[in-house]
């Protein structure tokens, strides 16, 4: 278990080293840094002094080295819209996003893995297939769209749950389900088809063979090695969650990253930006890594080498 | 679904495990099997008409997509004006709801088109070249795609866009971003599964050149994953776009774009909301009937059913 996860801790360092050339350069692909950070007043000596201030001037490397020297003081620069610390505002704002993201994967496995098991165990029904058909329409529909027709009928129509806004559980309720939606077409699927595999494997016939009940084959044998892939399209899924989490922010005006970061990129606040995306980018990695160690804990064959 | 089959945005595609056409007379059972399923032509026939709608547009469109007049503004649908027909309704600006859906068309399926296309040439090109010639070209190809899959895409595209400025053409570069990635994966895949076959071993012991053997030998064993993925990425580039227009950074005004629509009839949510569901129904169809079409396409390539 160790040496692995100290390959997998090292593997994670190129990908963390890449993230932050990538977060870098995203101030450098304009050409002219000044133009993104200074407002359009700015006169040409205003532009000179805070290249200098700045170390603008020096070679590319120079500056990324110099980059990545302040994000280990944790400094990504200041906001340019209220010189707040840049990370600071985005770790602020994390807390809600995790809210939401975690109370949607919530939904989703509690609804999505039952959902997938069932119609894999009635392989064939009237249930499978509407399950089937929901997950197919929910692939296909646009996740802030969802969000839209959850708020016209829950709060608009029937008033049950507040149209926006992060004031207590009922706030939590639609965001939640919607991004859920996002997530569990993919995980009711991959449980279905994961189960439909195991489900004719010898130790799962061994079971039935032993006269168990089918309730135990199916939650003690055959769910345990059906979870392995599933869990890690849920880690897969994280990322995308995070992305969805932006969106469904907007349309719920909830106090997250996400709408952080589309309010910093309407007001042009690129410090502001740049934190949000290493951020985000650090707790998808972190995450999966998370999920890797996980899928050792349920498949113990990995941890040979 | 049989047992065995697994999702193909993990499984079989990944691993580039799945079957490829070579012959014209496996083309033709793929073909066979392909016309035996009733969904996966529904889902051809709905892209079609997405298409034909796109490219018909101007023709079929009853108004200008920004013909403007505000002592029309928001009619319920069927509802005349001066004896005008406005079948699906006017918006804020007293513009035809149903144009603008069919205009909005133009953009969906030019990004998705596109899209596809140019992540399809740059993707399958690394993918081949990462996966014949091992080593350390193909540890630094799949290394920046998998720094780039580090990120949840969205919102790379987000603060790329953001700082290359909204425009058609932005939009297709950091879509097409996206898809290379995809594809250089499975083709790379492919490549590794096909490369120590036998057929591929020989004719590389009599002499045939590199891109003799990638083009002859290796392409057509990686028609049938590219196939299903062009399909798959092309739904996924829709809603995609959908969701940067929705959030403004997509398309601009005054072109209508589906996601930009319902991003406008947000603030009508609670006098007219029938405009928040006519371009989310345009989307969720092309949608649909790209998955549906993916779907078809390979069961019909899987030689498990026959």
């Amino acid at each position: 278990m160790l040496p692995y996860l100290g390959r997998r801790l090292f593997q994670v360092i190129p990908t963390l080293l890449g993230v932050t050339v990538v977060v870098f350069l995203l101030i450098r692909v304009s050409g002219d840094p000044t133009q993104l950070l200074l407002p359009e007043t700015a006169t040409p000596e205003d532009r000179d002094l805070f290249r200098r201030q700045h170390g603008l001037d020096r070679p590319i490397a120079v500056q990324y080295a110099h980059f990545v020297g302040n994000l280990f003081r944790g400094d990504l620069g200041r906001s340019l819209v209220d010189e707040r610390s840049a990370l600071d505002a985005v770790l602020e704002r994390l807390p809600a996003t995790i809210e939401l993201t975690a109370a949607a994967m919530l939904v989703a496995v509690l609804v999505g893995i039952p959902a997938g098991i069932l119609a894999a165990v009635r392989r064939g029904s009237l249930l499978d297939r509407l399950a089937m058909l929901g997950a197919l329409a929910g692939q296909s529909m646009a996740t802030f769209w969802i969000g839209i027709l959850l708020i016209l009928l829950f709060a608009v129509w029937l008033r049950w749950f507040p149209v926006s806004g992060r004031d207590g559980p009922m706030h939590l309720v639609l965001p939640a389900v919607t991004l859920s939606l996002y997530m569990m077409p993919l995980l009711a699927r991959m449980t279905r088809s994961s189960m439909l595999e195991v489900w004719h494997q010898d130790f799962v016939r061994t079971a039935r063979a032993k006269g168990l009940r089918e309730r135990t084959i199916i939650l003690r044998h055959a769910l345990k090695a059906a979870l392995i892939p599933v869990v890690t399209v849920l880690g897969l899924q994280f990322g995308g969650a995070l992305a969805g989490a932006i969106v469904t922010e907007s349309v719920f005006a909830w106090p997250g990253v996400g709408t952080f970061v589309l309010d910093a990129i309407y007001k042009r606040d690129y410090p502001v930006v740049q934190a949000a995306v290493l951020v985000v980018a650090t707790v998808y990695i972190l995450t999966n890594l998370l999920i890797d160690l996980l899928y050792v804990a349920l498949d113990p064959r990995i941890r040979e080498p | 679904m049989t047992p065995g089959e697994t999702d193909p945005t993990v499984g079989d595609l990944e691993s580039g495990t799945l079957p490829a056409i070579g012959r014209p007379r496996r083309a033709h059972r793929v073909w066979r099997r392909f016309l035996r399923d009733p969904a996966a032509i529904a889902g051809a026939l709905v892209l079609l008409t997405m298409f034909v709608v796109a490219y018909a547009a101007p023709a079929i469109a009853p108004r200008h997509y920004d013909d403007q007049l505000l002592s029309r503004r928001l009619r319920p649908a069927f509802s005349a004006y001066h004896g005008q027909q406005f079948v699906l309704g006017t918006d804020q600006l007293g513009r035809d709801v149903l144009s603008r859906v069919i205009y909005g068309a133009q953009v969906s399926m030019l990004v998705g088109t596109v899209g596809v296309l140019s992540g399809a040439v740059i993707g399958i090109a690394v993918g081949l070249i990462a996966g014949w010639f091992e080593g350390w070209t193909s540890t630094v190809l799949m290394r920046i795609a998998d720094v780039q899959l580090a990120f949840p895409y969205l919102l790379l595209a987000i603060a790329v866009i953001a700082v290359l400025g909204p425009s058609l053409l932005n939009l297709v570069i950091v879509l097409g971003l996206r898809t290379w990635v995809v594809f250089a994966r499975v083709i790379r895949g492919s490549v590794l599964v096909t490369k120590p076959l036998e057929f591929v071993e020989s004719a590389r012991a009599s002499g045939a050149r590199t891109l003799y053997l990638l083009l002859r030998h290796i392409m057509p064993q990686v028609v049938a994953p590219i196939t299903v993925l062009a399909t798959v990425e092309f739904a996924n580039l829709i809603l995609l776009e959908a969701t940067l227009s929705f959030l403004g950074l997509g398309v601009q005004p005054p072109f209508p774009s589906w996601g930009m629509m319902l991003s406008d009839a947000r603030g009508y949510l609670f006098t007219q909301w029938q405009l928040s569901v006519y371009p989310g129904v345009a989307i969720m169809l092309t949608v649909l009937g790209a998955n549906l079409l993916g779907d078809g396409l390979r069961d019909a390539f899987d030689p498990k059913l026959e």
